[in-house]
């Protein structure tokens, strides 16, 4: 078991290196000067000509900007190591401390959708799987479906229109990511103000999730409890709460692991989206802003933590098969 | 010789055994009734359990409904992308823009008409206004009432004045402060004889032969205005606005342009001047009327086109007037003829022999007949509203439809055509082959799909123009996202493969790619078909988000997607619901009609999935 999962670490490390390559020389086709991409602030202005030049050669020199595309790529991932992203274009601030805190934003908002969305979706499927054909389980299927026909983002502007422009009261703010006058940092009202901002995008992000997940955990259930070893629990007389929750719902759960994985990967890119529909600083809106300013040393970061995230999902994917499935872990 | 035929008739081609596959013997008719009843094709099982159930006919309803409004509309809705109208932003849905109330039909003495609405005045002396304005304009729609004799009305852009016997001039309208419309100069209330309305500025001519101007964007624009180039000596007679300038008829029979504009509408010919006795501008365009009734044109170089008055009126004309992209004129035997491009229906000129005088605005045209009945034609309206640059909703939405259902389709094919080879190679040869197309497949899904999707787009969208641009965006939506049909594909080969009748094949000694299309794929139709028609819907929504964040199509192509991109603005939720509304209902109809479409069919072609 052991080996299986280091194989597929350094599977995924070699994939990694790939995909980060293609993202790089993606890049340096773009009509930007890379010098551009690690002249900090101080060279924009009270500099001479003389010194500016100077520093270009220091940074060409540091980062071979005059080498081979090949052997500049290696300078930017030993960069990238030593946690040097260069500078974003548009605060020229390192792009490290530009990302910082819209990337805790997402990664906070996407896990919080995630445990939100199995916690309601498992349960949920499968009383439908049990339930099949019922009143219930038709009302969730006609659900899913008109829901997983609407985009992401507009489902965000039905919430709006439904809890902020409709109705008299006022709770949620439409769009942005604190007050304009916020409490101190810390305090329980900090905080509550902070979920607030986050309720309305974390909505539509669970709603968008529950359309797309309940039909494939039921799907997978209803196969599970069509296997021959829940007919044979069934047949020893077991209870049946026995059967579903510990036999068919065992078997339900690689499938159910393997959506997980792809719901992960999928709600990053989705996050963009409604991120961008409320005005919710994250990463997606920095990504925006970056494609925007043609703020090449962030996009690729951002290409590259994506890519991360979309990688250490598929790892935790597989080490969760191990767990899961005996059959994996005697292989 | 027959034998031959014979032969080559039983030789089917692979297009042939799936049809054939697909309907039974059916279509070679070759079966008794008895022998029908007994056998049944899969495919007509599919087909009975497809149509057998009631959503599904929802769908496949709304899905060919939608395919044809936006195969069909477009043709007799021509979009012109580049047609932005400033005077008709933001306009709610509406046809009545040139529908004068009932009451007062018949009874109006003096009409003028600005976009999307007109200003009557009954023989009574009460102002009237009718039509659609949009929520900047919104105050134009309670006129004043001066409950005095009125000799002069004006419709501008934005606001509208009238002009009383005794000289007063009333002006209603968007009274945003910075444009001070309503400042009308105290030293010339009683004195004016008439004024124009123009995109908030005002002109007026007083008893003293003087200018006067008011409004305005800057203090620059309306002392031009106000000091004016006419000579001095010559007494202004009429003046025309477009949203732009001024133009001044002098009764020495020259034309003066007040403001500097830079599109070829101050160049009046030299030839002319001394010799003009009616004038009409629209914001393009100028139109005047000569001493011998003929009519002279110029104007923005752009509209070249415009410029060839048709001849047989030259020596007819007593009453010209330009509007947006047409002229109008007015023959001296009460007839009315128009040329121009036919936007709107705006030179569809009804048979009309009694026309006393002619009100053009815009794409407004309206008659007044010597009965002192009004015939209109032109713009009625907006049925879904217009956007923020004053563009018809109802039209854009069916092109978008086009561009969404295209893009999406398009997508499919290219998602499609991948999968359905990297799956039958992989499945096929096994081995090294299918290793490593599986780690591939393997690497591209778990890519994050829209970043790479909108860095994609967003490096190269302007490498490939607006349309290459768009089939990019096809094809990156189709490269992205075809390892799922990839690794069906490759299960259901795989499964194929095992089975009696391809070993039967092999050992017959039927060639390979011969094997792989006319015995195994097949069988893998169905279930590819299920898949890509789910795809389909998948393929519009993902371009619908990019379309809406402002990197997928780029304006003024429209997509569904696009024309949502602006929507997240509470003044466009709250008050402009028609820039947003029709979109998302399109899409979402589409969306869910092909979803259920592809639900009928997986349960159709898999037994196994009832109810699943």
């Amino acid at each position: 078991m052991v080996k299986y999962v280091i194989r597929r670490i350094l599977y995924i490390i070699m994939v990694l290196f790939m995909v980060s390559f293609v993202i790089f020389m993606l890049y340096r086709t773009m009509p930007v000067d890379p010098v551009e991409l690690y002249l900090p602030i101080e060279a924009q202005s009270g500099l001479q000509p003389e010194q500016l030049a100077i520093m270009r050669q220091e940074i060409i020199d540091t980062m071979g900007l005059d080498r081979h595309h090949v052997i500049q790529y290696f300078y930017w991932l030993a960069g990238m190591f030593r946690g040097d992203f260069g500078i974003s274009m548009e605060t020229r601030a390192s792009v490290l401390d530009h990302v910082r805190s819209p990337m805790i934003n997402t990664i906070m908002i996407n896990i919080l959708n995630l445990i939100i969305v199995f916690l309601i979706t498992i349960p949920v499927g499968v009383y439908c799987a049990i339930k099949r054909g019922k009143m219930f389980d038709n009302v969730a299927l006609v659900g899913s479906v008109i829901g997983l026909s609407i985009p992401n983002f507009l489902f965000g502007l039905i919430l709006i229109v439904l809890l902020v422009i409709l109705p008299p009261w006022n709770i949620f703010p439409m769009f942005g990511m604190a007050s304009i006058m916020p409490p101190p940092a810390g305090t329980l009202a900090w905080y509550l103000d902070r979920l607030r901002y986050m309720a309305l995008p974390l909505m539509t992000m669970v709603l968008v999730g529950l359309a797309g997940m309940i039909r494939f955990i039921r799907s997978a259930m209803i196969d599970a409890l069509n296997m021959d070893c829940v007919r044979t629990a069934r047949a020893k007389g077991l209870a049946e709460k026995t059967v579903v929750y510990v036999h068919a719902f065992r078997n339900a759960l690689i499938p159910i692991i393997t959506i997980m994985a792809g719901f992960f990967i999928g709600i990053f890119g989705g996050s963009m989206v409604i991120e961008a529909t409320f005005a919710w600083q994250g990463m997606g809106q920095i990504m925006i802003i970056a494609l925007n300013y043609q703020d090449i040393a962030v996009l690729m970061a951002m290409n590259v933590f994506y890519a991360l995230i979309a990688f250490s999902g598929l790892l935790v994917l597989d080490i969760l098969y191990v767990l899961v499935d005996p059959r994996i872990r005697f292989e | 010789m027959d034998d031959k035929k014979e032969i080559k008739a039983k030789k089917k081609s692979f297009f042939g055994m799936l049809m054939s596959m697909l309907f039974g013997e059916r279509l070679g008719g070759k079966m008794t009734l008895m022998e029908e009843e007994q056998v049944q094709s899969p495919f007509k099982t599919i087909v009975r359990e497809f149509f057998r159930r009631k959503l599904t006919i929802v769908g496949l309803i709304g899905f060919f409904s939608m395919l044809l409004a936006s195969t069909i509309i477009p043709f007799f809705f021509p979009l012109n992308v580049s047609d932005t109208d400033i005077g008709q932003f933001n306009q709610p849905p509406s046809m009545n823009m040139m529908r004068i109330p009932r009451a007062i039909r018949g009874d109006i003495v003096m009409m003028s008409a600005g976009p999307g609405y007109g200003v009557g005045v009954t023989s009574d002396n009460v102002v009237h206004v009718w039509g659609t304005v949009n929520t900047v304009a919104a105050p134009l729609l309670n006129p004043p009432q001066p409950g005095r004799p009125i000799k002069h009305v004006s419709a501008g852009e934005y606001h509208a004045l009238v002009v009383t016997e005794d000289g007063h001039v009333y002006v209603w309208g968007n009274e945003s402060p910075a444009f001070e419309i309503a400042n009308v100069p105290p030293e010339i209330q009683g004195r004016v004889v008439t004024a124009t309305a123009g995109m908030r500025i005002s002109v007026a001519i007083t008893d003293d032969g003087q200018l006067h101007a008011w409004g305005g964007i800057t203090l620059d624009r309306r002392d031009t205005a106000a000091t004016g180039r006419v000579p001095r000596g010559a007494v202004p007679v009429q003046v025309e606005a477009n949203s732009l300038t001024f133009g001044v008829l002098t009764d020495d029979g020259h034309v003066h342009v007040l403001i500097r504009t830079p599109r070829g509408i101050r160049d009046v010919p030299e030839e002319i001047q001394g010799r003009i006795i009616d004038l009409s501008m629209s914001d393009d365009n100028v139109i005047a009327l000569l001493d011998d009734n003929t009519v002279v044109v110029w104007g923005n170089p752009i509209n070249v086109d415009l410029y060839d008055i048709p001849a047989e009126i030259q020596g007819r004309v007593v009453n010209v007037n330009a509007g947006r992209g047409h002229f109008t004129v007015l023959l001296d035997n009460g007839s009315v003829v128009a040329w121009g491009r036919n936007e709107h229906g705006r030179t569809n000129v009804p048979n009309l022999s009694n026309v006393v005088s002619l009100e053009v605005a815009g794409d407004h045209n309206y008659a007044i007949l010597a009965d002192g009945s009004i015939q209109t034609w032109g713009l009625r309206g907006f049925p879904f509203g217009t956007d923020a640059q004053g563009r018809c909703v109802f039209t854009r939405l069916w092109h978008a439809g086009r561009y969404s259902l295209l893009i999406g389709m398009v997508a499919v094919m290219v998602q499609g055509t991948i999968g359905l080879l990297f799956g039958g190679l992989s499945g096929f040869y096994g081995g090294k082959v299918d290793m490593f197309l599986m780690r591939f497949a393997e690497v591209v899904s778990s890519l994050p799909f829209l970043p790479i999707a909108l860095i994609l787009n967003f490096r190269f969208r302007h490498v490939f123009g607006p349309i290459g641009g768009m089939m990019f965006l096809m094809a990156i939506l189709g490269v992205l996202s075809w390892p799922g049909l990839m690794r069906l594909v490759r299960a259901q080969i795989l499964q194929a493969r095992g089975s009696e009748y391809v070993l039967a094949a092999q050992a017959l000694g039927v060639k390979q790619l011969k094997l792989i299309f006319r015995h195994i794929m097949p069988n893998v139709a169905s279930t590819a078909i299920v898949l890509l028609t789910l795809a389909l819907a998948t393929s519009m929504l993902t371009e619908t988000a990019m379309s809406f964040i402002g990197f997928g199509v780029s304006e003024p192509t429209p997509t569904w997607g696009n024309m949502l991109n602006g929507a997240n603005n509470s003044i466009v939720l709250r008050q402009q619901w028609w820039r947003w509304v029709f979109p998302a209902i399109s899409l979402v109809t589409v969306a869910i009609s092909i979803n259920l479409i592809g639900d009928g069919l997986r349960e159709a072609t898999d037994p196994r999935a009832q109810g699943r």
